[in-house]
């Protein structure tokens, strides 16, 4: 029987794809690790008989459910599949200012999320959303559109977690000095399993996965894209999900972090400085993350956002060519077997 | 009918497109000499050509033909030229039996025309050629030893068979600027055509730019990838054609490096083929001290050659971002391609004409 459960709660931009890989493999005697992406419910049913076959003492679990998640729904779910770990603290019971690492003596169910600060945000969600084939918008245009819909904030997003479940919620800022080994995997195993023998370095990602994009892998896509402007939404969709597929997985070992211009900089800034400093507030009130990292932005940033160089983009430009030729006799490649040579 | 006919045969390699393109556009005029240069779908007369030795077009020879005949019966022209190098396919004997047949009123009088390249030159050429339509997967040394195993490059015995046919009306001109009228092949194909008579040349912009080897290389890596996959297809040189094609006219690359040869390939080359172009001289261009051209070409070529081969791996030759960038697009076009090689066949196709047709 299970005594304790950590729950992942992943965002597809914040290192969700790396700890999917990594609970794939084998964590020690006692452990039951897995990942699912599917519907909620099931999953966890899923889990809980598989755990409950294998005697697990301890609960590893990734979900990514397509629909998001609502803290109540899955704290109802809980209750239903895993009865004896009830979070430890009643919402009532909360205290004000939870803190900030994760607690010493941890309940037997925790919930961890991370969370990417705005700007590494903002182009996660961009690269994401390239990769995917839906949007050839700059980040400027897709910042917009995002503002449209509510912006970048999580402040509120998250509050409700907070409030559903008490310091069994564990917000980890994506940072890699905030984080044990400076990567995910490394964090949230030293979290879930602390003291235990953890895996060697990150997993190559799975190919595919658009977390793994760098800004310049993000410019090639949105360019292709734009050359497909005129094919079937399918085949351009198809197409450059294709690529992002090959692009992640063959990383650029050299691609650095994304530069952004000092005007979209400046515009973060005043767009996201309250979100930030209730973040802190909320979740790191020891040593604030979220806010420092807004502020460093400006200083951080570029006259122009940074672009792959001519050559490459060259490069891109004649590929792109050849495959809007190629797309146009309704040809393109095929989505079931993502990342084959 | 046209007074005389003027067979441009080539050879590949040595401006054949530019004079092509010359022609089409009519931009070579003279008062004196009238020209026809009759339209195909393309600027060459490459069907016509082909028609005498491809098993694929000898159907057509009869349609093709005639219609070269029409063209010719319908103007007054002083002179019409017929322009392909795929000419240098044909032996000369073939041509004269279809000028005999369809054009018999010219079989006496018709001139023909080539320009050659020297030995080195053409090696090097016919090889970047060759690399952008997938023909060859060799770097240059090994595509050096496969074609003279071959005897491709070996031009006194068939240039002295074109002599035997049309004697005199056969002239050979060789490919270096400096014996070129004006340094360029158009103006010296001009007053062949023209025979003295004074002309108005406006020159089309330079056709046929050449690659640079990191592009050449681009092309190899992707044709490699495509027989991997798709086997010995025509498939494959339709996109590597189209290819070529983005790849010049897109703009330059930030560094480029030209494609040339390295010294001990050099003096391979001049090895293999010094009595070749000391027979051509002989023949051709006799009269020329201390020796010929052709000959002088190879002397030249080893002077000005590079003391090491250049790499042709795109690893070496392309920034570790870029030869990467290469890699993933190659393979989602691979990828394209093998999964609809017909759709795909048929829109190269028109592609390749479209853009032969400047549409």
């Amino acid at each position: 029987m299970l005594r304790s459960l950590v729950l992942h709660i992943g965002d597809p931009d914040a290192g969700a794809a790396a700890l999917r890989a990594a609970l794939a493999g084998p964590l020690g005697r006692g452990v039951c690790a897995a990942a699912s992406s599917g519907r909620l419910d099931p999953a966890l049913a899923r889990f809980a008989q598989k755990a409950a076959r294998r005697g697990a003492a301890t609960g590893l679990l990734s979900i990514e459910p397509p629909a998001g998640v609502r803290p109540l729904r899955l704290r109802r779910l809980l209750a239903t599949h895993f009865p004896d770990l009830a979070p430890e603290h009643p919402p009532h019971l909360a205290p004000e200012h939870p803190p900030q690492q994760p607690p010493q003596q941890p309940g037997p169910l925790r919930i961890v999320a991370y969370l990417r600060p705005h700007a590494d945000r903002l182009c996660a969600l961009h690269a994401a959303a390239v990769a995917a084939g839906r949007c050839d918008a700059p980040l400027e245009a897709f910042l917009d559109a995002l503002e449209a819909e509510g912006g970048l904030g999580s402040a509120a997003r998250l509050a409700p977690w907070r409030e559903v479940f008490g310091p069994a919620f564990v917000l980890r800022p994506m940072l890699a000095a905030e984080l044990t080994g400076g990567d995910v995997v490394q964090d949230f195993l030293a979290l879930a399993l602390p003291g235990a023998r953890r895996p060697g370095p990150e997993p190559a990602p799975e190919p595919g996965l658009p977390g793994t994009l760098s800004a310049a892998d993000t410019e090639v896509l949105r360019r292709l894209r734009l050359s497909l402007h005129d094919r079937p939404a399918e085949l351009r969709v198809r197409t450059v999900q294709h690529l992002a597929g090959l692009l992640a997985a063959d990383p650029d070992p050299q691609a650095g972090p994304a530069v952004l211009s000092r005007d979209l900089a400046q515009r973060l800034l005043g767009a996201c400085r309250e979100d930030a400093a209730a973040l802190d507030a909320a979740f790191f009130p020891d040593r604030p993350v979220m806010l420092p990292a807004l502020e460093a932005l400006p200083g951080r940033a570029e006259a122009a956002a940074a672009q792959p160089g001519p050559d490459a983009l060259r490069l891109v430009g004649i590929f792109a060519a050849l495959a809007a030729d190629l797309t146009a006799s309704g040809t393109g490649p095929d989505p079931a077997a993502p990342g084959e040579d | 009918m046209v007074g005389q006919v003027v067979f441009h045969i080539g050879d590949s390699k040595t401006g054949s497109t530019s004079i092509q393109r010359t022609l089409a556009l009519g931009a070579a005029t003279s008062a004196e000499v009238s020209l026809l240069y009759p339209l195909l779908r393309t600027h060459a007369h490459h069907a016509v050509a082909l028609s005498l030795y491809d098993p694929a077009h000898m159907a057509e020879r009869a349609r093709h033909w005639r219609w070269v005949a029409e063209r010719l019966a319908g103007s007054d022209a002083d002179v019409a030229v017929i322009s392909a190098e795929l000419f240098e396919n044909v032996a000369p004997a073939t041509l004269a039996e279809a000028i005999a047949e369809f054009l018999p009123e010219h079989l006496a009088t018709a001139r023909f025309v080539a320009y050659v390249r020297p030995h080195a030159e053409r090696v090097l050429s016919a090889w970047t050629q060759q690399v952008k339509t997938g023909t060859t997967l060799r770097d240059l040394e090994g595509f050096h030893r496969h074609s003279s195993r071959r005897g491709r490059f070996l031009y006194a015995p068939r240039f002295e068979a074109w002599r035997a046919a049309f004697g005199a009306r056969f002239v050979l001109r060789p490919m270096i600027r400096a014996e070129l009228a004006g340094g360029d092949v158009v103006r010296d194909f001009c007053e062949v055509v023209f025979a003295g008579a004074p002309f108005e040349l406006t020159l089309p912009p330079p056709a046929n730019e050449a690659l640079c080897l990191e592009d050449l290389a681009l092309l190899n890596a992707l044709q490699q990838r495509l027989r991997e996959r798709l086997g010995q297809d025509m498939l494959r040189k339709a996109l590597g054609g189209r290819l070529a094609q983005l790849l010049q006219a897109a703009p330059p690359r930030s560094r480029q490096t030209r494609p040339q040869l390295h010294r001990s390939l050099a003096i391979e080359i001049a090895e293999t083929y010094g009595a070749d172009a000391a027979a051509l001289d002989a023949s051709f261009f006799a009269g020329q001290a201390p020796a010929g051209p052709m000959t002088r070409a190879l002397e030249a070529a080893i002077a000005r050659a590079l003391p090491e081969p250049l790499p042709f791996d795109p690893s070496r030759l392309l920034t570790p971002a870029e030869a990467r960038l290469a890699r993933c697009l190659e393979a989602l076009v691979v990828e394209m391609v093998a999964e609809r090689p017909e759709g795909v066949r048929q829109l190269l196709r028109a592609r390749k004409i479209d853009a032969l047709m400047g549409v």
